[in-house]
């Protein structure tokens, strides 16, 4: 009985030990868990920054595009999307003021009004191209520590900024040709391939960004040139029988924004008898 | 009896409680682990965007220099640009080594070597490991305050949280997701400095580039009736989101003009006695530009003829 008794008194003691040591933990854990909060949530600060550049670029963008209805109506999207997680914002930072002066949840009401919301936002981004989807907001109230539901909702808050600008990023790219694809390539012209032992030999060396726009067309004294994949023309042509300073005019049409483009180079170069 | 018995049922039943007290606390802790992972996941997801526009924001201060002439008081913007650059790479590979050791998902850091570098070989002597990271962090910050001329840093850096961690025994995940979070304060930090540093490079010069048709000629001069070749292309001018770019023929310097690109003079040695009418002759060219993260160089082996009468 005596033994069974210290037995007994072992037990609770060994399990108050461990109880008193898991309490301890998970004060630290808390307090750990609050400045990694406060650091997501200066992030996000930026990251709403980010979201309202990514939407003036946008607009910059349809504006080159000399307000197309089609763009127009890409920027009007963009802006409800904007709007929609705007108001889904908002609602998140209040509930998070007011948990963090009072460390009681939200009512019912309140909550629900953050689902609705939520699924707003979610059915608008659903409808983009391609869809995308937001993960479930899981922002636990009440069960769990304060601190735990406000990395939770730092946390849904992330998402929301991230899902709202890659949706920008990717319609502001249905807008125009804001960028074009291009690659650098070394170039070097010279005076003449063939001279003379004793003389000097003279050249250019360059570095040229060599651009492919979707419709590339080139001319050479207004007939068509063969245009290769990699955006180069290929130019050919038998030259006058006339020794003597010549020219020849190149011509690259392109069609950007919507509307036509013409550049023109005129290319000096001489005939001369061997 | 009575007494002992009741005694004794209250024992087992204050042992049942405090088991199952300790039980909700395990799970209560499982939930709360399960935010520090997330926490770090969003934190390095941030991360990662930040490091692809700091280089960038880098790239763009280098090309601002480039289209202002190279300016002496841009060209120190841009050593300082490329030290906060580097400085930041260094801390934060060193942060990123020490998540991958303590087994965080290390995808987010592509070349980042496997092995634990040097410093982190040690690890299971945290506290120098811990005072070490310490001392950079304590380093970085002296260094990155520098640029602070408008005292918007926020937050000094802090490894509070970290030594915390570290001190109290804390599972690896909290480690993790410190090392996370320091790395977003250092993020936020160079950002900050470098957007400083931007505004103090020249004239905003958006639309400095401009689109051209560009012709390379096979040769300037080509004899009468034969065929005259060249490429023609649609190109951005200047080529670039390079700085300075070096240039060298035959492995000589070239004078580097804006526009024209390097100009390249070599003598032609003088005819030989029995040297037959045609040699065939190549020189390379070679393009060298600074670039982020790597030195970008291109080549080309352009060929000509030596001949004894050449076109006049």
């Amino acid at each position: 009985m005596k033994y069974f008794l210290l037995a007994a008194l072992g037990l609770l003691g060994a399990s108050g030990g461990s109880w008193y040591w898991q309490q301890r933990q998970e004060t630290r854990l808390l307090a750990a868990l609050a400045p990694l909060t406060q650091t997501l949530e200066t992030a996000n600060t930026h990251a709403r920054q980010t979201a309202i550049q990514a939407l003036k670029q946008l607009e910059e963008g349809v504006a080159k595009n000399r307000n197309q209805p089609r763009a127009l109506a890409v920027f009007a999207t963009a802006t409800r999307l904007h709007a929609q997680a705007n108001q889904l914002l908002d609602t998140l930072q209040a509930q998070r003021v007011a948990l963090r002066r009072t460390t009681v949840g939200p009512g019912a009401a309140a909550a629900q009004r953050l689902q609705q919301q939520t699924a707003t936002y979610a059915r608008a981004l659903r409808q983009l191209p391609p869809p995308s989807a937001l993960g479930r907001p899981a922002v636990r109230w009440g069960e769990v520590p304060a601190a735990a539901t406000l990395a939770d909702l730092a946390h849904v808050e992330h998402q929301i900024l991230t899902s709202e600008t890659q949706a920008i990023q990717r319609l502001s790219r249905t807008v125009g040709a804001r960028s074009i694809t291009s690659w650098l390539v070394a170039v070097a012209t010279a005076e003449a391939a063939a001279v003379a032992p004793g003389t000097t030999y003279r050249a250019h060396l360059t570095l040229l960004k060599i651009l492919i726009p979707q419709s590339l067309r080139m001319y050479c004294n207004g007939q068509p040139v063969p245009v290769g994949p990699d955006g180069v023309g290929l130019v050919r042509f038998r030259a006058p029988r006339q020794p003597g300073p010549a020219s020849w005019v190149g011509m690259v049409r392109i069609n950007q924004n919507g509307r036509d483009t013409t550049f023109v180079v005129r290319v000096p170069y001489r005939v001369a008898r061997r | 009896m009575t007494t002992s018995r009741s005694f004794l049922l209250t024992l087992l039943a204050s042992t049942l409680g405090a088991g199952y007290a300790y039980q909700r606390g395990q799970a209560r802790q499982a939930i709360l682990l399960a935010r520090f992972a997330t926490l770090a996941a969003d934190l390095m997801a941030n991360n990662q965007r930040a490091a692809q526009a700091t280089a960038n924001m880098v790239r763009s201060i280098s090309r601002v220099t480039y289209l202002n002439y190279q300016q002496a008081a841009d060209r120190t913007v841009l050593r300082q640009s490329e030290q906060v650059l580097a400085r930041t790479q260094s801390l934060t590979d060193t942060l990123r080594a020490l998540r991958s050791r303590l087994g965080a998902p290390s995808s987010q850091a592509p070349g980042l070597p496997n092995q634990p570098v040097g410093f982190f070989a040690s690890l299971k002597n945290r506290e120098a490991a811990n005072q070490q990271l310490a001392a950079h962090m304590a380093r970085y910050g002296n260094f990155i305050r520098r640029f602070d001329s408008y005292n918007e840093l926020g937050s000094p850096l802090s490894t509070a949280l970290f030594e915390q961690a570290y001190q109290q025994n804390l599972p690896s995940a909290v480690v993790a997701a410190a090392a996370a979070g320091l790395e977003a304060q250092v993020r936020q930090a160079s950002a900050a400095a470098l957007q400083n540093q931007a505004e103090k490079v020249g004239s905003k010069c958006f639309f400095c580039w401009r689109y051209v048709a560009r012709a390379v000629p096979a040769s300037t001069t080509v004899a009468p009736g034969a065929f005259y070749q060249a490429r023609l292309f649609l190109a951005e001018t200047p080529a670039a989101d390079y700085g300075a770019l070096t240039m060298t023929a035959n492995g000589r310097a070239l004078a580097v003009q804006r526009e024209a690109g390097g100009l390249v003079a070599l003598a032609v040695p003088p005819r030989q006695p029995g040297q037959p009418d045609t040699v065939r002759a190549t020189w390379r060219g070679v393009i060298r530009a600074h670039a982020y993260p790597a030195d970008t160089t291109w080549q080309l082996v352009v060929p000509y003829l030596i001949v004894q009468h050449p076109t006049p």
